[in-house]
């Protein structure tokens, strides 16, 4: 099982080969859990929002166009959205958040994520976000992580609308000319096959 | 990055940043997708722009996730693989997938209602694990002896759509485990009420008893036997004595064969 790649993987999920879907579950959980915990701030939520992602997965792995993009890439994108789905649909719920601390980590799943792949990637994210003026990171994390829109930001920080968007295009521009056109895409992952 | 497109030439340069983010207002959504279908020039900054946005996903540290989410992850391929047409047919293909899909079912809804904020609930925990280890056990013993058992999911109304479990049915024995989660709180003075069903007439089940995270178990042990009934319904009430159903249905099960 685990030899098989990302699209190997894919593939015996689209044929219901629950076994796949596991596999794909041990090799990304961290990741997918990192993230929406992330965005969410709170374990259990982010944990539904992983479940129901990697089912998302098994039901239209088979219509999925790989051309479209890697299968980590796809998880990722279904991660971010129901978090931010459920961040947004949740505000001015009362506080019964529960902090990822308490949860026990002994308990933890196994996780067969290439680590050093995911390290090289993350860091190379985190130095580019360093490297943009802040209030352009500032827009793009707004955007990514709270799901607010152009004008809520522009509400937030308390700037013109056309500033939110200056910033925007500038930060993922710059974003893309230290990330993409250097070869640390997102494509790049050895466990995808591609 | 091509960023020189700008909205003032007729495209939609200025906008990108936001579309792949997510941050457009529905008007401007519609007017980048629109100017979108024909333009290869704006499609190809959108590739690139999202080419950067996919990589703000690793920016997070990963974060080890609880055992129960491979436990309940399973469960709920069993469950899906249960309500899917080609396995309508009630009884599971093998036995032993019912033995799997059982056991796997109770025990990930059990891990799932284990709710830890300290530490010393982490030791209680642990001991819990092995209490239900054991428990799927005596499970996996109890069904082993049935083989008449079989699951079928509970499917969901409008009422509750979150709302997804199973009931396990062993007629031999004439007695069945509702099980489901994903069920609205309810105000103070209303109640779930399970209901056997067999046409037009409903037999009170019992009320299912709901916990804060909405999930719910309740063992039936009907004085008719169970083939006789056609399915079951759970509706709210606001008496848990009611002889007929007279609130809002929030899901249901087929059970006859």
């Amino acid at each position: 099982m685990e030899g098989r790649d990302d699209r190997e993987l894919l593939q015996a999920i689209a044929r219901q080969d629950a076994d796949a879907l596991v596999a794909l579950f041990d090799r990304y959980n961290r990741l997918a859990f990192g993230l929406a915990y992330r965005i969410l701030g709170d374990a259990f939520v982010a944990e539904e929002v992983v479940q129901d992602a990697f089912m998302s997965i098994w039901r239209h792995a088979a219509s999925y166009d790989l051309s479209r993009g890697t299968v980590r890439t796809w998880l990722l994108t279904i991660v971010r959205n129901r978090a931010i789905d459920q961040l947004r649909g949740r505000f001015g719920r009362s506080q019964s958040d529960v902090d990822l601390d308490t949860v026990a980590p002994l308990l933890a799943a196994p996780d067969e994520w290439d680590d050093l792949l995911s390290e090289i990637q993350a860091s190379a994210v985190r130095a580019a976000l360093r490297a943009l003026p802040e209030e352009q990171r500032i827009a793009i994390e707004l955007a990514y992580f709270e799901g607010l829109t152009h004008v809520e930001i522009a509400e937030r920080l308390s700037i013109p609308l056309g500033t939110v968007k200056s910033r925007l295009r500038l930060g993922l521009q710059k974003l893309h000319d230290l990330l993409v056109t250097p070869g640390v895409r997102s494509e790049s992952g050895a466990s995808d096959g591609t | 990055m091509t960023g020189g497109i700008e909205h003032d030439q007729g495209h939609v340069g200025d906008l990108i940043a936001a579309y792949v983010l997510d941050a457009l207002d529905p008007e401007e959504l519609e007017l980048v997708e629109r100017h979108l279908e024909d333009c290869p020039q704006c499609q190809a900054a959108v590739i690139e722009a999202r080419a950067a946005i996919d990589l703000m996903a690793y920016l997070p540290d990963p974060q080890p996730v609880p055992l129960r989410a491979r436990h309940r992850l399973l469960a709920r391929l069993h469950a899906d693989a249960a309500s899917t047409p080609e396995a309508a047919p009630i009884r599971l293909r093998s036995r032993l997938g019912w033995l799997a899909a059982a056991v796997a079912a109770v025990l990930a809804l059990a891990f799932a209602w284990q709710s830890l904020q300290s530490q010393a609930e982490v030791q209680e925990r642990e001991a819990q694990v092995r209490e239900l280890e054991q428990r799927g056990q005596v499970l996996t013993q109890f069904v082993n002896n049935r083989p008449q058992g079989f699951v079928m999911p509970i499917e969901s109304t409008v009422a509750a759509p979150g709302a997804r479990g199973g009931i396990i049915l062993d007629p031999t024995s004439n007695a069945a485990l509702v099980m489901i989660e994903g069920l609205p709180r309810l105000p103070t003075g209303q109640a779930y009420v399970v209901w056997l069903v067999d046409g037009d007439r409903y037999i009170n089940a019992g009320v299912l008893p709901v916990d804060d995270q909405g999930r719910g178990e309740l063992y039936l042990t009907p004085q008719e036997a169970l083939s006789t009934f056609t399915g079951i319904a759970i509706t709210v009430e606001t008496g848990a004595l009611a002889s007929s159903p007279n609130g809002q249905p929030v899901a249901q099960a087929t059970i006859g064969r």
